[in-house]
């Protein structure tokens, strides 16, 4: 058999094996960046919250050890503004501003859910 | 500044419907992070990459996670990529790293003892003998060898291209191809 010959059995063939091939689908490949997009903000505001608490415990005003942390009243404003800003995010309470319990911030952490069916697909993971 | 992500396809699609942009224009809805884009982009190229895919790794199933972390991979590295780079040469470049990739950890499955062996007949269904000749042939091949035949054969793909493809010189591409030949001919029992 001549090269071109055995090259357009070759293409023909190529084609028929590659038939069994899935047909991709949109709906799942966007359904999984939107869960990864949506884990991304999830660990993200996960790891706010601990810096948050890391600050917390290294103010000296911090005694008892099992109560959490409670931040004083006279925050710089920048934690301010990120414990507001990771509050509106997930809209629910962040119990660091008083005496929060290990407790209460676990569950914290077992309510903090984004909702990966509406969240924006090019999340990066910043708050 | 960047135009947001609804004036650009706003400005995009009222002039065509989303499968008349060109591939220029989908890649720069892409970069703009345009989900519309991706969906547009898996319709026009989703099928080739599937079926190169299957014929690189011989089995649908992995082909198709392969498809999908392909287009995940295009809109992660949408930013990071020249405007003037081609769309579709693009996605099969991003394509063949992630066969690589999943051809690596495949061997490393079989190597512990889980995992299969790749197969494209699908279990129940009667294997044409003729088709399955060739499964076995391209199965022979490395997986740069078979890499080059899927692209040059059956995706049509001109040997400079298939070369920016697999980040490889042209002349590696002619001669892969020179030797894949050989070989699938030795296999099928074609004599040169």
């Amino acid at each position: 058999m001549s090269d071109d010959a055995f090259i357009a059995t070759l293409r023909s063939e190529l084609i028929d094996l590659s038939s069994r091939a899935a047909t991709p689908s949109a709906t799942v490949i966007v359904r999984r960046l939107r869960r990864r997009a949506a884990l991304r903000t999830c660990a993200a505001t996960a790891a706010a919250l601990l810096a948050l608490m890391l600050l917390a415990r290294s103010n000296p005003t911090y005694s008892s050890p099992s109560p959490i942390a409670a931040i004083p009243g006279s925050l710089p404003a920048w934690r301010i503004s990120m414990r507001y800003e990771l509050q509106e995010r997930t809209e629910i309470p962040i119990p660091v501003e008083t005496s929060a319990t290990s407790g209460e911030l676990t569950a914290w952490f077992l309510r903090l859910r984004v909702d990966s069916s509406t969240h924006p697909l090019d999340s990066e993971g910043y708050l | 500044v960047i135009p947001s992500r609804t004036s650009t396809w706003a400005a995009l699609v009222p002039t065509a419907a989303a499968f008349e942009l060109s591939d220029q224009q989908l890649m720069q809805a892409l970069r703009e992070r345009e989900q519309r884009a991706l969906e547009q982009i898996i319709v026009r190229y989703g099928d080739a990459l599937a079926r190169a895919a299957t014929c690189q790794l011989g089995d649908p199933l992995l082909a198709d996670e392969v498809v999908q972390e392909t287009m995940i991979g295009a809109w992660d590295g949408a930013r990071r990529t020249r405007m003037d780079t081609p769309l579709r040469s693009w996605l099969f470049a991003i394509l063949f790293n992630q066969c690589r990739k999943c051809a690596r950890s495949r061997a490393r499955r079989l190597a512990r003892g889980g995992g299969h062996a790749p197969a494209i007949a699908v279990a129940g269904e009667p294997a044409d003998p003729r088709l399955e000749r060739l499964r076995c042939a391209l199965a022979t091949l490395d997986d740069e060898h078979r890499a080059v035949v899927v692209l040059r054969f059956l995706e049509d793909f001109e040997i400079a291209e298939t070369a920016r493809i697999l980040a490889i010189p042209p002349g590696t591409v002619k001669s892969r191809t020179h030797y894949a030949l050989l070989e699938l001919r030795a296999r099928l029992g074609e004599p040169p």
